[in-house]
């Protein structure tokens, strides 16, 4: 099979200082839920279209992507507004689940390839490629056997970008079109002073104080001092300061691959019976908790998703107290949680996916009070974790520079972890 | 790029004042705001993000101690830190200490 990307595809900005330089690469799958929604309707591909969340509690909804060259319209922006200035655009429901399994299943396929994958965001992952060099040969080698990885499992517009930092590289990526690589340097600098302040990574509400004072590129900031840019913007400005002039110290975090338990079933009819729906998710349990992977293991969450008739898909997690370990422990919670929810439509198929494995099969609890405390502490903090996807922002105060003339530091708020 | 939540975070991060100073510099009034909680019509709270602010200038009644901070002056003007406190005590009793950075010539008003 003839790689879709090819060494003359490879275009470089800059030149190589330090062949010791971190480099690391941004895989990146633009308008990934348009791309989404056009796999699903081919008509699409030439149409102006907007994706829009799904209706919810929330009172607006809002853009969540645009097909490429939509001009007028922002991710994030009300839906009444960008239909407003498009009133041609065709409205689309957006598929989280979807677009969140293929995402992590363009993470697994780059897994195959590389070791060190972070996952940015949906649709964007940044990998290491610098110790991976010396078993490729050379970036360009590296960079096919990344694509090459990605491109045999799905037929998506993947770009892909290198630099010596995540923000270089996503810039690179950005750069790219589909089916070549960019790759951007330290030396890089004359190329960011062109880009619009929009691609940077910081509050909306901030860019757009930036372009009304007059901050329209990344060279209009890095040409300002570091220290006004903080005073007038916050931690938004320095950091707006430090990309513009190519600076980015932050490290690439790899993912944890976790494990999970799925199981999938589609009903006859579409049902809003909730006894049909509670046997449906009695017989996925049954089924998951059956599995070799889950022998004497327990789970800490159950997530349900089911493609809802005539409307976006429904999701419902359900985050364990006690790690459940047999299919009736977490029957009676996700029912639980289920009587207090409302289903918004018939559903048409049901997957039940078991995650946050442990081998835990018993408790031991500390005579001692503080260290039982710090426990539990740990245990909610982990369960948090597994009920909102990230670390819980939970902070203590811990004290710095308690002799520090500048009073701010003094203390620090420093993120509880498990 | 995604932001990626904060490990740690500043403490006491001074905001931005608006400050009224003499001829002599010295500052004679504060703008200070105030969130007012939006009650409804049975005086229970509405949900967060309905309350309003109201901005008001108060007095300074007393300057209580004048001081200089001046750091990372080894690191050149884009780090130095230069900053006039003012400890205030405003007409209303409240506390407020604000700095004058000197560097950029703005009024902040420093967290408690």
């Amino acid at each position: 099979m003839t790689p879709w990307f090819s060494a003359a595809d490879f275009r470089q900005e800059g030149s190589v200082r330090d062949r010791d330089e971190r480099q690391i690469a941004c895989v990146l799958v633009p308008n990934l839920h348009w791309q989404l929604a056009v796999s699903d309707d081919e008509a699409l591909r030439d149409s102006p279209v907007v994706v829009a969340s799904g209706r919810t509690s929330k009172p607006q909804r809002t853009v969540v992507d645009l097909s490429p060259g939509l001009t007028g319209v922002v991710a994030g922006m009300a839906l009444d507004q960008a239909l407003s200035r498009n009133s041609e655009a065709v409205l689309v429901e957006a598929d989280f689940p979807a677009a969140e399994t293929l995402n992590e299943k363009v993470l697994t396929a780059l897994e195959t390839a590389v070791p060190d994958v972070e996952e940015a965001d949906l649709g964007i992952a940044y990998v290491d490629i610098g110790g991976v060099q010396l078993l490729y040969g050379d970036n360009t080698r590296v960079v096919q056997a990344i694509s090459r990885a990605v491109s045999e499992t799905f037929d998506l517009d993947i770009r892909i970008g290198i630099g010596p930092s995540k923000w270089l590289a996503y810039i690179a990526a950005m750069r790219s079109k589909p089916r070549t690589a960019y790759r951007l340097t330290t030396q890089a600098e004359r190329f960011l002073k062109g880009l619009p302040v929009t691609v940077l990574p910081i509050e909306p509400k901030t860019i757009s104080r930036m372009q009304e004072f007059g901050l329209s590129r990344l060279g209009d900031i890095g040409n300002k001092p570091r220290g006004a840019m903080h005073s007038q913007f916050g931690a938004d400005g320095a950091t707006a300061w430090d990309l513009a002039n190519g600076i980015d110290q932050s490290p690439l975090v790899p993912r944890r691959t976790q494990e999970t338990v799925s199981e999938y079933l589609e009903f006859p009819d579409s049902t809003v019976n909730l006894l049909n729906i509670t046997t449906g998710i009695e017989s996925l349990l049954s089924r998951a908790y059956a599995r070799p992977l889950l022998r004497n293991r327990h789970a800490r969450k159950c997530e349900l998703q089911a493609q809802v008739f005539e409307n976006a898909p429904w999701v419902m997690d359900v985050v364990f107290k006690e790690p459940a370990g047999s299919k009736s422990d977490a029957l009676f919670a996700v029912k639980g949680k289920l009587d207090s929810t409302t289903i918004p439509g018939p559903l048409e198929d049901l997957r039940v996916t078991l995650s946050g494995l442990t081998g835990e099969q018993q408790r031991q609890e500390s005579m001692w009070l503080e260290i039982k405390r710090q426990t539990d502490l740990s245990d909610s903090l982990s369960q948090l974790e597994q009920r909102i996807g990230e670390p819980p922002p939970i902070y203590r105060v811990q004290t710095l520079k308690p002799t520090s003339k500048v009073p701010e530091w003094r203390s620090a708020l420093v993120q509880l972890s498990h | 790029m995604a932001k990626r939540a904060g490990a740690v975070k500043p403490l006491n991060e001074p905001a931005q004042v608006s400050v009224r100073t003499d001829q002599g510099g010295l500052p004679v009034a504060v703008q200070l705001v105030t969130v007012i909680p939006t009650l409804s019509r049975r005086g229970q709270s509405r949900p967060r993000g309905a309350n309003s602010s109201q901005s008001k200038w108060l007095k300074v009644s007393q300057i209580e101690d004048i001081y200089e901070v001046d750091e990372l002056w080894w690191r050149g003007k884009e780090q130095e830190i230069q900053r006039l406190y003012f400890d205030l005590r405003l007409d209303n009793s409240r506390k407020v200490t604000v700095y004058r950075d000197l560097i950029n010539d703005i009024w902040f008003r420093q967290a408690d």
